[in-house]
């Protein structure tokens, strides 16, 4: 069943950007395989060619340019978890690398594939939109900047093109001083995510809290803010009744959005308690 | 049907075969260049049977395809015993009976040599997390986490020794 399956192995973006143009509508990228090397084998990959990226030099590492961190859609999850810029810079999205998959998967996984796939549960994009972060995609066309949040039409389903090659995330590192993801999963580890969350807070001299960023995923068709949850944070002194009207707040603005699905009765106090054990330490 | 010659380095030794390229790493091992150690399980990334490790590190060989081999340096459990002597991590998984059907053997074994080279003294719990993607039916983890920690720990008493002297 693979036999038919040309494969290409581009050394250069510009190579691989040629060959996703001719073979349109036939082709998957692919770099750690992990994502679409299952659905070869499930036969939900009808195409006939597959672009290996994984040898692409100039998609890979994290590196600081103009105040910016550029991290490489070719970083792979362990990469992002044991980075020490990251760490220091973006820590809720290295944070989102630590509990992903074993081992194995981690270490050929990549960031871009896990937003290029717009896997509901995809933990990076949570990280990523977070902090606001916009992605570089390069077509034959030439390059354009989407940002993250913008990168998914659904469960699945990538806004991009099967032409478009997603280069980099550039992302700004924030001020604020709690700076936090966390998921819940069936078990600790290899879980696949039910829900996650990142958070961004900061405060004033007197607690009050003056900054909030909060990304929840896996609950949602897409990952992204709840800027009514973010708005409801803005201005309040850390109590805990405040973080449980924020936990309600929060679910409250998701089931907005999904509308009432049979998963609520689980999903409803799980990213309650989610957001509450996250915010409990500013107490 | 385009066959693709791949050359690597496998188990420290220059090697060649020829692969349908999509084709998946473990069968490419297995049925061309007998690496019969190296075992499909689920063959869609969750169980770990077939680890092995790549460029220095430990990954899923049903998740890779046989061209992504090509121009990499390859480890399977079949490289462990050097001149006869079983590896350290072979010894210890005897003794603790860290073994029992032995399916998901090779797979831990790679990954536990994955472990120990970038940290020879690993933790209770950093060797939990290493082994995190090999399930095991039959153990119960107990066993092969010990054997892996007093492998680490003869390892260390091996090259400690050497750098004295
Ligand atoms: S066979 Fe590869 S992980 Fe199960
Ligand atoms: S020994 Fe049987 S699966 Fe581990």
């Amino acid at each position: 069943m693979r036999e038919h399956i040309r494969y290409y192995r581009p050394q250069s973006v510009a190579e691989a950007v040629a060959l996703l143009r001719e073979h349109s509508g036939k082709s998957a990228i692919i770099n750690g395989g992990t994502d679409v090397l299952i659905d070869v084998r499930s036969g939900k990959f009808t195409g006939d060619c597959l672009v290996d990226i994984s040898r692409i030099q100039e998609i890979k590492g994290v590196r600081e340019h103009d105040g910016a961190i550029i991290v490489g859609a070719g970083v792979t999850i362990e990469e992002l978890a044991t980075s020490r810029i990251l760490q220091e810079k973006l820590p809720a999205l290295a944070l989102t690398g630590i509990n992903f998959a074993g081992r194995q998967i981690r270490n050929v996984a990549t960031i871009g594939g896990n937003v290029a796939h717009a896997s509901p549960s995809g933990d990076t994009q949570t990280g990523l939109t977070v902090y606001d972060a916009v992605g570089l995609v390069a077509s034959s066309e030439g390059e354009r900047t989407i940002p993250v949040c913008e990168m998914f039409k659904g469960a699945n389903k990538s806004a991009l093109n099967d032409t478009d090659l997603l280069l980099h995330f550039i992302i700004r590192p924030c001020a604020a001083k709690y700076q936090h993801f966390e998921k819940i999963g069936r078990r600790k580890d290899l879980a696949i995510s039910r829900a996650s969350l990142a958070v961004l807070i900061d405060q004033d001299s007197d607690g009050t809290i003056n900054f909030a960023r909060v990304s929840l995923g896996a609950c949602k068709p897409s990952t992204g803010r709840m800027p009514r949850t973010e708005d409801f944070l803005l201005g309040k002194n850390p109590r805990l009744s405040v973080f449980r009207e924020a936990a309600k707040s929060m679910s409250a603005e998701m089931i907005a959005i999904t509308g009432r699905r049979k998963s609520l009765a689980y999903k409803e106090p799980a990213i309650e308690g989610l957001l509450l054990r996250m915010l409990i330490p500013l107490l | 049907m385009v066959k693709m010659k791949i050359s690597f380095i496998l188990n420290g030794r220059p090697a060649e075969g020829e692969a349908v390229p999509a084709q998946t790493a473990v069968s490419f091992l297995r049925d061309s260049m007998d690496q019969r150690s190296v075992k499909e399980g689920c063959g869609i990334g969750e169980c770990g049977a077939c680890t092995i490790i790549v460029n220095g590190l430990a990954v899923t060989s049903c998740l890779m395809t046989a061209a992504q081999l090509d121009g990499a340096t390859v480890e399977t459990t079949e490289g462990l015993a050097k001149s006869g002597n079983l590896h350290p991590l072979q010894e210890s998984f005897i003794q603790h009976n860290a073994i029992q059907c032995g399916y998901c053997t090779p797979g831990a074994l790679m990954s536990a040599k994955a472990l120990l080279a970038e940290n020879p003294e690993p933790t209770r719990r950093e060797i939990r997390k290493a082994l995190a993607g090999n399930l095991c039916r039959c153990t119960g983890y107990q066993q092969i986490v010990d054997a892996v920690e007093d492998a680490a720990k003869a390892m260390r008493g091996k090259t400690d020794g050497e750098g004295c002297r």
